[in-house]
């Protein structure tokens, strides 16, 4: 509501602008004020325009503007009128006072401006008498918090908030719990499968992990990460420790019909029970 | 669960003889290369093909042409050029004006093994031609469809430099090889046996005049085993279990290939087939009766690398497939969301193990 009526005013102003359109497009012939002898008014330094102003004789011409000048004319447009001419003006007053216009227009062939009817203006001040400095700004009372505007920033700097919450906030959580799990040592990870695997309650889903678990720990035991993994499981499988128990685990996994010829428990023990990582033989 | 129980140890135990033969028969021309020929047993064992990339001059066409008159396979070699067209492969009819019919001419295709020398300079055209014969096993020549020989082993080869005016083949085609081998120049001392070798050839007369002999001369005629060997091979190439275990293997590599933040295009279904038939051959040579993760980490790098194709961060950070795929068998067993959800952890971890190369370097020095 508040804001309505603050737009109120320029929405009355853009009302009026097509009907000051017209009146541009068909001018009067003559100003009411300068047929009524009344005088063209307007204040101090601002500008005032006289629009088809039909004055007689030859054409005329504003008088060069000197620093005694109080009126400043500018011609903004000449057309002729059958023997008259019809003109544009402008002026601007600089002293306040009753004028006539004429004083400050001239023949450009330099005739006397005896036909020239009286174009009386006056030039109002705004200000006191004596006063000649301009009148100190009121303080004026802050505008209360709201808007449009303000509520568009406002809601604009809020979503920007959540979304940068939602990127951020959810993908760190993410992460993580992903580089918690990766964080986790292979000990950790092997021992309840190996456990699980020797009291023969491991899922046949699982084996398959346990079998690249085993792998990757004689692997990191047997320093071959920087190794690729076909050279890596060639010099494991001929590590004399180590050949030896990966034999038997595939023997356990993937020979047909030989799992219960394998002893399980036994095959697993030494993984039962890894080093720590700070321990000779880790980090595992 | 079993997929298959072995069911005759005599034929595996036949068939390990068999390929110690050939292996043999093979280390009398060619010095080294044990894991090509492995590889190209593998492809003959599994009915796949095999695409060699290597810098010229490291024995593939003497490989395959010894390793054909080992098993006494039928063998022809074909040099693909800009200019070859289909019919040039897979042969074409003529017309022959004494009868004034058309007679059918069949082309190099229609032999047991067929070498293809710098298969990615042909036109697409081409080599959608000899891929779809490797596909279907059949080609049709005018309004008649031929079987082809039985086995059948396209051993294509490509050269990974001189790369202008070639074709490269799309990953649809590169698709269908079963295994795709990098070949390596040999260590050292193999290289100075081989110039050993070279330097008791000698010369051979000829009509009126000598030629040098060369390494294709020294090849015995003699095979060390037959098509009912190579048969039997792959008979007891079904017979080697595959647990399922093994199978959880595969499959979490297959789709950590495609969940992976470095990788565009993962593994597709007939990278596992590929992976696990690969695997069960080579268990059969190594005098297994059961596949082990051995054999996946052996043969990930034949069978994965080629159907995956890195995504443009991958590319721009200076990445390749190898070390992407290196990084996924080295993660195995880590969690999955951990491992292929997040790229920062990845760029974390590469960073770390950066860094601790260098700390490793440091030490060293």
């Amino acid at each position: 509501m508040n804001h309505f009526a603050k737009r109120l005013p320029l929405l009355l102003l853009l009302a009026t602008l097509p009907a000051q359109t017209t009146a541009n497009e068909a001018p009067q012939p003559v100003p009411a004020a300068t047929q009524n002898n009344a005088p063209i008014r307007t204040t101090i330094g601002m500008p005032k325009e006289i629009l088809e102003l039909v004055l007689p004789g030859s054409e005329l011409e504003a008088l060069p503007a000197t620093s005694a000048s109080n009126v400043i004319v500018r011609i903004d447009d000449v057309r002729p009128h059958g023997t008259a001419h019809r003109y544009a003006l402008t002026f601007t007053g600089l002293q306040a006072g009753s004028y006539d216009l004429r004083d400050f227009l001239q023949h450009k062939d330099h005739t006397p401006l005896s036909e020239t009817p009286k174009i009386p203006i006056q030039i109002d001040s705004i200000l006191p008498k004596e006063q000649t400095q301009p009148n100190a700004l009121k303080s004026t009372a802050p505008t209360p918090l709201g808007g449009y505007a303000t509520t568009m920033l406002v809601l604009a700097c809020s979503w920007l908030l959540l979304l940068c919450v939602i990127l951020f906030v959810g993908r760190k959580r993410k992460r993580n719990a992903t580089l918690a799990t990766q964080q986790q040592t292979l000990a950790e990870r092997l021992l309840p499968l190996v456990l699980a695997a020797q009291q023969g309650q491991l899922q046949r889903e699982r084996l398959a992990e346990l079998e690249w678990l085993l792998l990757s720990v004689w692997r990191t035991r047997l320093g071959l990460e920087q190794r690729t993994a076909a050279e890596a499981i060639q010099v494991m499988r001929e590590h004399k420790e180590a050949g030896a128990l990966l034999r038997q685990l595939e023997q356990w996994l993937h020979a047909p019909s030989s799992s219960s010829s394998t002893d399980v428990e036994a095959l697993l023990r030494p993984y039962a029970a890894l080093p720590a990582p700070n321990e000779p033989g880790g980090p595992l | 669960m079993t997929r298959t129980a072995a069911k005759s140890p005599e034929r595996t135990a036949a068939t390990v003889r068999f390929i110690d033969a050939v292996r043999t028969r093979v280390a009398t021309v060619v010095v080294g290369q044990d894991v090509v020929v492995e590889r190209l047993l593998i492809a003959l064992f599994t009915g796949g093909h095999i695409l060699l990339q290597g810098v010229p001059g490291i024995a593939k066409t003497l490989l395959a042409a010894v390793l054909s008159r080992a098993i006494d396979l039928q063998f022809a070699r074909v040099q693909f050029t800009i200019d070859l067209l289909p019919s040039d492969i897979l042969g074409s009819e003529i017309l022959d004006q004494r009868t004034n019919t058309f007679q059918v001419y069949q082309g190099p295709i229609f032999t047991n093994l067929l070498l293809t020398d710098e298969i990615n300079r042909a036109a697409p055209k081409v080599q959608g031609a000899l891929l779809e014969a490797m596909q279907e096993r059949k080609v049709t020549i005018g309004k008649q469809t031929y079987k082809l020989p039985a086995p059948f082993l396209v051993i294509a080869t490509q050269n990974p430099i001189e790369q202008a005016g070639t074709f490269e083949l799309p990953e649809a085609q590169l698709d269908r090889f079963m295994l795709c081998h990098r070949l390596a120049y040999l260590p050292a001392e193999q290289e100075k046996e081989v110039l050993r070798r070279n330097l008791q050839l000698g010369v051979r007369r000829e009509d009126n005049g000598a030629i040098a002999r060369t390494e294709f001369d020294v090849i015995q005629n003699e095979p060390v085993g037959s098509k009912d060997d190579l048969v039997q091979a792959m008979e007891a190439v079904h017979d080697v279990h595959v647990s399922e275990t093994f199978l959880d293997h595969v499959i979490e590599i297959l789709c950590r290939t495609r969940n992976h933040p470095a990788i565009a295009l993962g593994c597709s279904p007939r990278a596992g087939i590929a992976l696990i038939k690969s695997a069960r051959a080579r268990a059969l040579i190594h005098g297994r009766e059961y596949v082990v993760p051995e054999d996946l980490f052996m043969l990930s790098e034949d069978c994965l690398m080629h159907r995956m194709r890195l995504n443009y961060e991958a590319l721009a950070d200076g990445r390749t497939v190898k070390s992407v795929l290196e990084e996924l068998l080295t993660d195995l067993g880590a969690p999955r969301s951990a491992a292929t959800r997040n790229g920062e952890l990845f760029a974390a971890k590469a960073t770390s193990a950066t860094a601790a190369a260098t700390t490793t370097a440091d030490t060293a020095s």
